[in-house]
């Protein structure tokens, strides 16, 4: 599953495979939309190394 | 069977790093309705931010006046989840009351932080009520009550009279356990 950006004020759920023109539309007030473009995250966190 | 109804994974008990019981005392509240943005990643919440000019609250306590718990409340064609914060409210001001009287009347979402352990970077910090929200159903005072101190103690909880949560509280982790407070602090003023 990749990320999910709800933008609850607006009602609105971008995601990866949202259109880039619909991102634009919000990513000026949402910075975070900018995650979207760090590439998918498929699977959990790794967690740190042991000692 | 819905392809969601398979699990996927089995469970192992990590010897090294058991997982440890309790919370911080501290108890962050946001209202509801001043969430801006939920950012989610493969399950996790990797961040949330609020409304311009907006903050959480920071709800202080002390040994066990902390207590969040979670349930799955089964019905024959669906499932949710309970969403529970009890905890104290140690200042009886009439400014405390008023904001209390408030907190009455709106939703709440929480963020626990777990007894943190090493190893346990990914499971510290838990969102309650992110999806439905916690309303209160008690608030009690009780002036000469020797156990609370004359605190008021408080229970939000997902309404009985709307849907559950459609999930456990969601973990909220980002990187790790550092980067992950950094981000929840954030919310406070």
């Amino acid at each position: 599953m990749g990320r999910i950006i709800e933008i609850r004020e607006k009602g609105v759920v971008i995601t990866e495979a949202t259109p880039q023109n619909i991102v634009d539309k919000y990513i000026k007030d949402y910075p975070q939309l900018n995650k979207l473009k760090n590439g998918k995250k498929e699977s959990k966190p790794a967690k740190p190394d042991k000692p | 069977m819905a392809f969601c109804a398979l699990i996927t994974q089995g469970a192992t008990y990590d010897c090294d790093n058991p997982i440890v019981p309790g919370v911080n005392t501290r108890l962050i509240l946001i209202n509801k309705d001043e969430i801006a943005t939920v950012t989610r990643a493969s399950g996790y919440v990797e961040d949330i931010t609020l409304a311009a000019t907006k903050t959480a609250f920071a709800f202080e306590g002390y040994r066990q006046s902390l207590n969040p718990e979670y349930r799955l409340v089964p019905a024959a064609l669906s499932i949710g989840y309970d969403h529970q914060i009890k905890f104290q409210v140690f200042d009886i001001s009439q400014e405390q009351k008023a904001n209390l009287e408030k907190m009455a009347l709106g939703r709440m979402v929480a963020v626990v932080e777990n007894m943190n352990n090493e190893g346990n970077d990914d499971n510290v910090f838990e969102v309650y009520g992110l999806d439905v929200g916690m309303e209160i159903t008690e608030m009690t005072r009780i002036a000469r009550d020797l156990e609370t101190q004359g605190s008021f103690s408080i229970l939000l909880k997902t309404p009985d009279e709307e849907g559950k949560e459609p999930k456990m509280p969601v973990t909220w982790f980002d990187t790790d356990y550092a980067t992950t407070k950094v981000l929840v602090d954030a919310l406070l003023p």
